[in-house]
């Protein structure tokens, strides 16, 4: 652990030094299954920690091999991980089928990956670490469901209510349960292949045994649904994998969409992309050149400098370069704080991201007042910011080298923001209707006024506000 | 040399193979002097290689270790070297001073700051890799002049004529030196330290033997000029540095001026930093956070797809991406092919910069040619390519992690491009006036047309032409 010590010294240097003391107590002191793929948001929300603190803390800690860093895309009907990778260049499939919901999804940055924290296994080993050591209940807590799931503490004895019967088969074996079926919707499920069956048991009950069979492998097959009836039931199971499966069949009803239904925050990619410290930790090594991440909802902001070109003629390229670049450590830090991330500058234009709406409108609001701080102290009055705001779908990619985004909704944020005047921000519909955008305005005493402009290329109107 | 090979072997993967062929040769026949702070311009005008191959491959060269790159600080005036480092982020200086030329110069990236290479002594042993034991010509060679001025092969003897006396000095040691003094402008000059002393020598010829002493040490002082007489005179030299010094009497006359004057191309600065291959080796490693380069002459080129917004309507995000992807792919090949490099991308739009207006020009035409080829190609309707080129002075810095330009030279070239319709390319009147941007054109049988248009910011109203 004098390692450990060493990397939490480290740590305190560069993140928060509570969120730094409350990782390193719960490396410390945590039962296993809490240092295995953490909910970082669920961590800060325990420990009393801001969650941006949390969030730059672990991404620190995983910089220097405390923890390790995956990406998990989630089924979002039932929460579970449908594929797990330290990388999210390995979220490449055009759809993920979940088995248990038999449905496919295609991956959107929002809602479908998570990104969790293991403790690594220099640093502290747990048992997670082999996955296929895991008692069934565990397994499940820490394996198949995402940190969105909140499974409660007494999980093991729910599972004692739900699942009929369950078995641990080791590779290459085979087993036969016998077992009375109740009239119930029966799902047979194995969390390691994700092989999964429904027993649809209904009709008249039967004191004949019914027969089913089947295999594990690793060929994810199509979930079948198979009618039975009321009884006994002698069911085969044969693993013909080269690993442990954990079969077991689980009563689809209220007590399981309850379980399902329990969920909680938790760190989505898209996030993650749109944080600062991990542009700055990770950078353009998030995303593969050939790569196209579709997110659903991601907030653009865009700023200008007015009258900028008149300022370098007046004061020259040298001090024009010093205040433009002082302006942009300000908006930087602006971001940063409102848990955005500056994608680029463009000549003393800058282009963020943020979660939400209300974040950008927090943060366009602090810029103004921000910049009203600089001309003060300059003691003039010709830095004024042009800001423009926009949410909507678009693609996460890589272009010149640099984590970048694409689509219409860029394309409207940018002309939205070519659109605002001095001191004024412009936001369009979707941003101040948001709830939490529009409750911020509300508490500022600020009216977005409509305003009926065209946006060139655009066939369709967009709705613009101007904030006063 | 096995180890050169390989390096050799693996340089043949990213480099022009005649090239490449070429530099080894050099590597393994050339005289040493030929192997130190190697002008690559010349290299490949005496070889009859393309200067842009020959200055991509010295690159990737230097970047296998093959050649150690050196960013040397020149006196535009007498072409010696102010200062030599291995990064530019060493040029910080406001003022170079020239001992030689009694003068303080500015570092512009365009003719005071060369790029030579000098072998690796891991690849060949040369003298120069120990100054200390260059012969007194061989010095100046070498290590005083810069690869800008064109030394003749028989620099030994023109050092004779044109100097009255030389002497090596150990470290500490001291000399006496008697001599003649004729009529002449007579500059003591030791090239290690850069210490000068200037002598004016008029009025009677005197038969009296007048004394002189001069110190070397590592301060580099100036001082004033001393009247003298011609006559005898006793030159006390002592070396208070830890290293030799090459004191020498020069005379200031026309066979000294007519070999200053000896000037040959040289790569700039300038010209790598607006090099494809340069920015993908070295990136934003190039310059410091805190430094600000001034170049007194580059060319910017910016470029934004027409239409690009209802583009992404029609097609969606997705397909959109692709074909602006496959768009950027085709004016980065271009932009590489005329000397130039992709600065950055933003949205749709690409800002380049090239060395000179004729280059910008040339890539400006055929990228609009490209633009039709890849329509056709695809089959869809339309990408339209709006083009503006302007050139003037601007800064070179760091912003946002990247090597980038600031100034109002760029706002200026993003204005043009803003005024651009379809397909027409805009360009200043330094564009299209400049001669061999001016003599392609006409070339290419285009005629600028002048429009008189108000940029945005701009106090002046500017003439825009339009190259049909």
């Amino acid at each position: 652990m004098s390692e450990a010590k060493n990397l939490f010294a480290v740590l305190r240097q560069s993140a928060d030094p509570a969120a730094a003391a409350a990782i390193e107590e719960l490396v410390r002191d945590a039962p296993d299954r809490a240092l295995s793929r953490i909910n970082v948001l669920d961590f800060a929300a325990r420990s009393g920690i801001d969650e941006e603190r949390a969030i730059a803390a672990f991404l620190h800690a995983s910089r220097l091999g405390l923890f390790e860093l995956s990406w998990n895309v989630l089924c979002p009907g039932c929460g579970g991980v449908l594929d797990t990778s330290a990388t999210l260049r390995s979220v490449n499939k055009e759809e993920y089928d979940c088995t248990l919901c038999a449905a496919g999804y295609r991956p959107t940055l929002d809602e479908m990956v998570e990104v969790t924290f293991t403790v690594s296994r220099r640093v502290r080993r747990i048992a997670a670490h082999d996955p296929h050591d895991l008692s069934f209940a565990e397994y499940f807590r820490q394996i198949f469901w995402g940190s969105g799931i909140d499974v409660p503490d007494d999980f093991e004895q729910l599972v004692e209510e739900i699942v009929l019967d369950s078995i641990e088969l080791p590779p290459g074996e085979k087993a036969l349960l016998s077992l009375q079926l109740p009239a119930e919707f029966i799902i047979v499920m194995d969390p390691v292949t994700h092989g999964t069956q429904f027993l649809d048991v209904k009709g008249e009950p039967t004191r004949e045994r019914q027969n089913f069979s089947l295999v594990f492998d690793r060929l994810r097959a199509p979930t079948g649904t198979m009618t039975l009836r009321p009884g006994p039931l002698r069911l085969s199971l044969e693993n013909r994998t080269d690993a442990r499966v954990l079969p077991g069949l689980w009563i689809a009803g209220d007590r399981l969409h309850e379980l399902l239904g329990g969920r909680r925050p938790f760190l989505t990619a898209k996030r993650l992309l749109t944080n600062q410290v991990f542009r700055d930790l990770y950078g353009a090594d998030t995303i593969d050149v050939e790569q196209r991440l579709k997110i659903t909802s991601l907030t653009f902001l865009f700023t200008d400098l007015k009258g900028s070109t008149e300022l370098y003629e007046r004061v020259g390229d040298l001090a024009a370069f010093d205040l433009v670049r002082e302006h942009f450590k300000v908006l930087n830090e602006i971001v940063a704080a409102e848990a955005g991330a500056v994608v680029k500058t463009i000549g003393d234009a800058v282009m963020a991201t943020f979660p939400t709406p209300d974040r950008a409108v927090a943060a366009a609001l602090r810029m103004r007042e921000a910049m009203r701080r600089l001309n003060d102290g300059r003691s003039r009055d010709d830095l004024l910011l042009k800001i423009g705001i926009h949410e909507g779908p678009c693609l996460a990619v890589v272009l010149n080298n640099r984590q970048d985004y694409f689509g219409t909704t860029v394309n409207i944020a940018a002309r939205v923001q070519g659109l605002a005047d001095s001191r004024t921000i412009l936001a369009t519909g979707p941003v101040v209707s948001h709830p939490q955008a529009s409750t911020v305005l509300q508490t500022n005493g600020l009216k977005p006024v409509s305003q009926h402009r065209a946006l060139r290329g655009i066939t369709d109107e967009v709705a613009i506000y101007e904030i006063p | 040399m096995s180890e050169a090979r390989n390096l050799f072997a693996l340089l043949r993967q990213s480099a022009d193979p005649g090239t490449v062929s070429a530099i080894e040769e050099l590597v393994h026949d050339a005289p040493d002097r030929a192997l130190c702070r190697v002008n690559v311009l010349d290299f490949a005008a005496k070889r009859g290689l393309d200067g842009e191959r020959a200055i991509a491959a010295f690159l990737h060269a230097a970047r296998l270790g093959i050649f150690e790159l050196s960013w040397n600080v020149l006196c535009p005036s007498c072409a010696g070297v102010l200062d030599a480092s291995a990064t530019l982020k060493s040029v910080n200086r406001e003022q170079y001073h020239c001992a030689w030329c009694a003068a303080g110069y500015e570092p512009v990236l365009d003719e005071i700051v060369e790029v030579t290479f000098t072998v690796n002594r891991r690849v060949r042993r040369i003298a120069a890799h120990n100054p200390e034991e260059l012969p007194f010509p061989e010095y100046f060679r070498q290590i005083f002049w810069s690869s800008a001025i064109d030394l003749p092969e028989d620099l030994d003897q023109l050092i004779q004529e044109i100097t009255l006396d030389t002497v090596e000095l150990p470290p500490g040691d001291k000399a006496l030196l008697s001599l003649q003094l004729p009529a002449e402008l007579v500059i003591v000059l030791d090239p290690v330290t850069h210490t000068t002393q200037f002598l004016e020598v008029k009025g009677e010829p005197t038969r009296e033997r007048q004394t002189l002493s001069l110190i070397f040490d590592k301060v580099r002082t100036s001082t004033e000029t001393i009247e003298l007489r011609p006559g005898p005179l006793r030159l006390s030299l002592e070396n208070h540095t830890d290293f030799r010094v090459l004191p020498g009497l020069w005379i200031a006359g026309g066979p000294l001026e007519q070999l200053l004057h000896r000037r040959r191309p040289f790569l700039t600065a300038k010209r790598l930093l607006t090099n494809q291959v340069f920015r993908d080796i070295y990136g934003a490693d190039t310059i410091d956070v805190d430094q600000r380069l001034k170049i007194t002459s580059l060319t910017f080129l910016f470029t934004d797809l027409r239409g690009s917004t209802e583009l992404y309507e029609r097609v969606g995000d997705l397909a959109a991406f692709d074909l602006v992807r496959a768009h950027f792919q085709v004016l980065n090949e271009i932009v590489a092919a005329e000397a130039g490099a992709v600065v950055k991308t933003s949205g749709d739009a690409v800002m380049a910069t090239f060395p000179t207006p004729d280059r910008a020009v040339a890539a400006a035409l055929r990228m609009r040619e490209a633009m039709r080829n890849l329509k056709d190609a695809r089959g869809g309707d339309g990408l339209m390519l709006k083009i503006g080129i302007h050139e003037g002075p601007c800064l070179a810095v760091v912003l946002d992690n990247r090597q980038d330009y600031f100034g109002r030279t760029v706002n200026i070239a993003a204005r043009v491009q803003g005024l651009a319709d379809t397909r027409s390319i805009l360009a200043t009147r330094s564009v299209v006036t400049h001669p061999t941007a001016s003599s392609l054109l006409e070339t290419s049988g285009l005629t600028p047309l002048a429009h008189h248009r108000a940029l945005r910011g701009v106090a002046d109203e500017m003439a825009v032409y339009e190259i049909p």
